[in-house]
């Protein structure tokens, strides 16, 4: 049987690479050439690396070597908040346009030391500050299933690039479902690990206390593979765990056998499309059949967690992002010649609507007189969140629900209305405001739209939540459709 | 509590935003309704609920340490002299 490359996972890409049927340098030739080609209609890309392919060559050395490491000659793509040592980082914003970045991220240098090629930069929304990619600088990024749809966001591009076939692997960012979101719009596995799992340096800051760097793969070995590479301690973070990365061994034909996945019913409530809503039931179904016991649980703030992120994401964003002042480096308004001035002027040159409004938002919920009321009584909220989760792994293994309360939404249509916008983090959110590893893979089809279903587990589990999401992916063959290729 | 025009207006003051008049118009209607939508928060009772960070990171201890890469930063500066960034008079 001739494999299909372009949709080949990365241990099919691995095999064929080690037999010799393909070169590392014919493959990321190739990812260069389909990903260019279709850039125009998909806006995956922000940019290419024309290096790769001498990066690649030395892989295919060490192929005919036999000094293989485990992604050896594999072509990849980093989501444009990730920095690459004097390459351009723009995070989707005009006030990064020329900056290039000081270090590597620790993500992105162990999947090089691992033998990955970086063959481009995808697009993202602003900051990744967004569900759908449109609130990048640089035009959004297309659907592949629908080119009228959005890809979700923020890491739309990453998605795309995976879901089209240009690279097996791309790496994103989730801060409230950004990697989740994306992929389930998308028909790929995206993944989430526990916050402290995966260094953040060099990713450019967004909400820190929620904030991880996660994969976008064709499986979930895939996502598992790159997740080992990825993830440990990192002292240029300090928030990341000084504790051991459990080896993830999934068998053929995963067992999940005495598996309890819980249901959350306020993840099924208002808002979830009906079409969503019966493929993640479909899904527990499929679980059941395997083996495991479903039951109904509950995580009764979960309705809250929006409201919540809403408010922890622009306090620190607002933070973090005034960094940006037209002084240090990105866009400066040199034609201002005061301080104030250059602050300000730089600032509204080099962002965004969207960036802005978080920024007022974030401004607006730390002010002396609304902390409380707004900052104080979230993280309150949060804490609250976390216990209930927590008390709600003691009698379940995974919680299933779906990824987004509906499938991609048309391109424009919520771009007047950030609210509407907002609420295609609903579902996604709550694992990052309780530290949780999750999971979206894909979960069936809604009037041809792909639909994802979200797994999550408890902190630090990622064992069991991808032994379990290789169990429903080993029984159903939603993750072997493609979108059309002729872009 | 309500948004009002003049609170956005002071708000991108304190933010160090420049608005211009339409970001200004549409965020004096947008802002509110965020806001009116974290409103819910207000009435969850949380007395019971420990305020510190659970977090599952654990922390170092704050201390300086070189990283070989003071340069590379101040070369990222608009304007730079020697080893300080320029910057424009206050007033």
């Amino acid at each position: 049987m001739t494999m299909d490359l372009r949709f080949a996972t990365i241990s099919e890409l691995t095999a064929a690479l080690t037999a010799g049927t393909v070169s590392s340098v014919e493959l990321v030739e190739r990812s260069l050439h389909t990903a260019q080609a279709e850039n125009k209609s998909l806006g995956a890309f922000l940019s290419f690396r024309g290096q790769a392919v001498t990066e690649a060559a030395r892989s295919d050395e060490r192929i005919k070597e036999g000094t293989v490491r485990s992604l050896e000659g594999i072509p990849i793509a980093l989501k444009d908040n990730l920095d690459l040592v004097n390459e351009t980082t723009t995070a989707g914003s005009k006030i990064l346009e020329n900056y290039k970045a000081v270090v590597t991220a620790t993500a992105v240098k162990r999947l090089e030391d691992a033998g990955a090629i970086i063959i481009g930069k995808t697009n993202l929304d602003e900051f990744a500050m967004g569900g759908s990619t449109e609130n990048s600088a640089y035009g959004p990024s297309k659907n592949p299933w629908d080119l009228t749809k959005v890809p979700g966001g923020s890491s739309g591009g990453s998605a795309v690039a995976v879901a089209a076939g240009h690279v097996p692997v791309a790496l994103g960012s989730d801060t409230g479902g950004s990697v989740r979101q994306p992929a389930g719009f998308c028909n790929i596995v995206g993944f989430k690990p526990t916050y402290g799992r995966v260094s953040r340096n060099g990713l450019i800051a967004l909400a820190s206390s929620l904030d991880q760097i996660g994969p976008f793969t064709r499986s979930v070995r895939d996502a598992a593979k790159v997740y080992e590479v990825i993830a440990g301690h990192d002292s240029a973070d300090a928030t990341t765990a000084d504790r051991p990365v459990e080896p993830i061994t999934i068998p053929k034909g995963a067992e999940v056998k005495g598996l309890r996945v819980g249901l959350p019913k306020e993840f099924f409530g208002a808002g979830v499309e009906p079409g969503v809503r019966q493929a993640t039931e479909a899904a527990a179904k499929t679980f059941e059949r395997l083996g495991a016991t479903v039951v109904e649980t509950s995580i009764p703030h979960a309705p809250l967690g929006l409201a919540t992120y809403y408010v922890i994401l622009p306090a620190e964003a607002s933070s973090n992002l005034a960094r940006y002042d037209g002084i240090r480096y990105g866009l400066s308004a040199s034609d201002a010649k005061h301080l104030i001035e250059r602050y300000a002027t730089s600032r509204d040159r080099g962002f965004g609507p969207e960036v802005k409004r978080r920024i007022m938002i974030g401004t607006y919920v730390l002010s002396a007189g609304y902390a409380d009321a707004y900052y104080h009584q979230a993280v309150r909220v949060r804490n609250l969140l976390r216990e209930e989760f927590h008390r709600a792994f003691d009698t379940v293994d995974v919680l299933l629900t779906p990824t987004s309360p509906t499938p991609a939404f048309g391109l424009g249509a919520r771009t007047d209305d950030p609210l509407a916008m907002y609420m295609a983090d609903l579902l996604t959110v709550p694992a990052n405001l309780a530290d949780l590893p999750a999971l979206s893979l894909p979960g069936g089809f809604v009037d041809g739209l792909p639909v994802g279903i979200q797994l999550m587990a408890k902190r630090w589990d990622e064992p069991t939540l991808f032994r379990a999401a290789a169990a429903f992916e080993d029984a159903t063959d939603f993750h072997l459709q493609h979108p059309p290729t002729a872009h | 509590m309500t948004v009002t025009p003049d609170m956005i207006h002071k708000l991108a003051t304190l933010a160090r935003l420049k608005l211009t008049a339409e970001e200004e118009a549409a965020f004096s209607s947008q802002v509110p309704k965020i806001i009116g939508y974290v409103d819910q928060l207000k009435d969850v009772p949380v007395t019971e609920v420990p305020t510190l960070e659970t977090s599952a990171a654990t922390l170092r201890p704050d201390g300086a340490r070189p990283a070989g890469i003071e340069n590379d930063i101040l070369d990222r500066a608009p304007e730079r002299s020697d080893r300080f960034w320029n910057v424009p008079p206050v007033q």
